[in-house]
């Protein structure tokens, strides 16, 4: 990189969000189609209203299985989701539903061609193993579940 | 003198039409009216839709048909969600709130034909150990009104005590039900957790919740009991396994039923007269054949402490949806964000929700979760596996529900640790998901106590059917307060 002498080389990670094509969403049964009147497809569960509880759609957690298969990754036998919790004015329950520790599909790797033939391959790594009951809310923290990296990485040293 | 009757007398009565729908629902509707001055057992009184119900119970009755509860009146819990009656959680916050549906249990006991007359008070969000922090003012004990029905099902128990509902529902999250049934001298069940939905049923602490029944015998907690039970595919933590006939259970002989006794609860906590009535009680069960020895669960006493962080931790996260922007009290001409937020909830939730929220933000938050939240679901686990190891030995567990008697309204709420001491026989079982009653034992000081009964998981007709052989060798269930005679 210019300006900071020539043992720098920039290293840059992508967060990237795939919507599963299910007919539903993930905790409730409301659709998913798109087109439709502002809060037509807004159900109960997703209003966040008392009383109610998330149900996994079981077709969301098959295409995840079938995404990890893909990519050679590690599918949980046990899996875990956990709230991350803050206030925010579009979290109407005041916690997402996320994957901490324990997710789906982890560990992954995909082959991407580059335009000069070569291969890159892009690998996603998950922190920690450790289990607890899974009705429980996670730890307050805002770190997020997934890495998130745009960073810059002294070149080894040629020796 | 109709509310002298049972659940099962009035259930068999209608169907023989010894008397309507209509004319019980009137009964007990006046009773509740009178009452209501000296109990404040009810937040909400339905009682036109309540007659409308009945008369179609009448006619459903009439034709031949109708459920196994067809046309008996009965009450909620107010945290029970109804479509079109307000569900207030004794809350403030919920003041004006109508639920778009019914909870699960609400829809299976209208399927049943029971006939709902009202709403009943509780503690603000099922938080409390005496009814006295409903934002709609404490309950009385009907045994003596300068005294606490218990909660938090405080309104429930008040009601089937006094005799203004021959039953109710009731949640039990760390003893809710059992020691407002032993303070107001009924029968209570808090059933296996997965037994029954918690889908419409507010939720407080997710992993401990549970819905149950408040009745004047155990013979009637059975029947509701078989209604309301069952798997629900609205509460992916219900269990789908098959309800047995709890009423046709009921008689089975206790001989060789084997009875431990919690050696920790029968500790320098408990009241000694209260002892007293415990090991008479265990008199009894020993007549009927079954046998009796003394079990050790050390890691019992832990309850409390480890109950006080993980309540609180999922009331936090629970009741974050409470922020003024949907549904529940918002505040007046919010200034920003910020202001929405603080000011709605600082108005809208009473002293210990706001307690327990503080504790179990503080407990779950980063650095501070390995050595609250974690190391108490770890003694959790040992707790679980004192029971599991225990029901190795014996069929069902017994010892005081909780360590008083009723006692004066006001006397504890300064102290709120005073206050939380109350459920210690009571937490044990919700942290190890086990189905548990309270059925009364006599009185100390001219006011009821309760023995309470755990069983192994999904045993609910097993300590069902104990507690009704006890039942029908005693008569501490029939007693009921002069005053409402």
């Amino acid at each position: 990189m210019t300006g900071l002498g020539n043992d720098w080389e920039t290293v840059i990670g992508l967060e990237i969000h795939a919507q599963l094509a299910t007919r539903s969403k993930i905790f409730s049964g409301a659709s998913t189609a798109y087109g439709a009147p502002p809060n037509a497809q807004a159900s109960l569960v997703d209003l966040g209203f008392p009383g109610v509880l998330p149900v996994l759609n079981g077709e969301a957690v098959r295409m995840a299985v079938c995404f990890g298969l893909a990519i050679g990754a590690r599918i949980a036998r046990h899996s875990v989701f956990a709230r991350k919790n803050y206030f925010y004015p579009d979290l109407p329950k005041g916690y997402q539903i996320s994957q901490y520790e324990l997710p789906i599909v982890a560990q992954g790797a995909l082959d991407i061609v580059l335009d000069d033939g070569s291969t890159s391959r892009c690998t996603r790594g998950w922190a920690g193993s450790r289990a607890w009951i899974s009705t429980a809310p996670a730890r307050r923290s805002s770190r997020s579940s997934r890495s998130r990296t745009c960073a810059l990485r002294r070149k080894p040293s040629p020796t | 003198m109709i509310h002298r009757n049972s659940l099962t007398q009035l259930a068999a009565g209608l169907r023989a039409k010894k008397f309507s729908s209509v004319e019980l629902v009137r009964a007990y509707l006046e009773r509740i009216a009178a009452s209501q001055p000296a109990l404040n057992a009810f937040v909400s009184v339905t009682g036109e839709q309540a007659l409308q119900a009945a008369a179609a119970a009448d006619r459903d009755i009439a034709a031949g048909g109708g459920g196994a509860l067809a046309g008996v009146p009965i009450a909620h819990k107010d945290l029970f969600c109804t479509a079109g009656v307000r569900t207030t959680c004794g809350s403030r916050m919920l003041d004006n709130f109508v639920s778009p549906y019914d909870a699960t249990v609400v829809a299976k006991l209208k399927a049943a034909g029971a006939v709902t007359l009202g709403k009943l008070n509780m503690d603000e969000f099922a938080m409390g150990s005496s009814n006295e922090t409903s934002y709609f003012g404490p309950v009385r004990n009907p045994w003596n009104t300068d005294f606490v029905p218990g909660g938090s099902s405080g309104g429930s128990a008040a009601a089937v005590a006094a005799r203004l509902v021959p039953a109710a529902t009731a949640t039990d999250t760390g003893g809710s039900i059992r020691q407002p049934a032993a303070l107001c001298g009924i029968t209570g069940i808090k059933p296996t957790y997965g037994r029954v939905s918690r889908y419409g049923m507010v939720a407080f602490a997710s992993s401990l919740d549970q819905g149950g029944v408040l009745a004047t015998s155990a013979q009637d907690a059975a029947l509701m009991l078989r209604e309301m039970a069952g798997f629900d595919p609205n509460d992916s933590t219900s269990v789908d396994a098959p309800v047995p006939d709890y009423v046709a259970a009921l008689d089975a002989p206790l001989a060789g039923v084997k009875i431990g006794l919690i050696k920790e609860f029968v500790d320098e906590g408990l009241d000694r007269e209260n002892e007293r009535r415990i090991r008479e009680a265990l008199g009894v069960l020993e007549r009927l054949g079954a046998s009796l020895r003394e079990v050790s669960l050390p890691n019992l006493p832990l309850s409390v402490p480890v109950y006080y962080v993980v309540a609180p931790a999922e009331c936090s996260s629970n009741l974050a949806r409470y922020d003024g922007v949907r549904f529940g009290h918002r505040c007046k001409e919010p200034r920003d964000l910020q202001d929405l937020y603080r000011r709605s909830r600082g108005e809208g939730f009473g002293a210990e929700v706001k307690r327990r929220i503080m504790t179990g933000t503080y407990v779950l938050s980063a650095g501070y979760y390995d050595a609250y939240y974690l190391k108490a679901q770890r003694v959790r686990q040992l707790i679980a596996a004192d029971f599991k190891r225990a029901f190795g030995e014996v069929d069902v567990l017994v010892g005081p529900t909780s360590p008083t008697a009723a006692f004066r309204i006001g006397a504890k709420t300064a102290d709120p640790i005073t206050m939380y001491l109350n459920d210690i026989y009571t937490i044990g079982a919700n942290l190890a998901g086990l189905p548990a009653m309270s059925v009364p034992c006599g009185f100390v000081g001219g006011l009821p106590v309760g023995l309470q009964i755990v069983g192994p998981h999904f045993a609910e007709a097993r300590i069902l059917n104990v507690a009704h052989r006890y039942q029908l060798e005693t008569d501490w269930h029939r007693k009921s307060p002069e005053r409402f005679a």
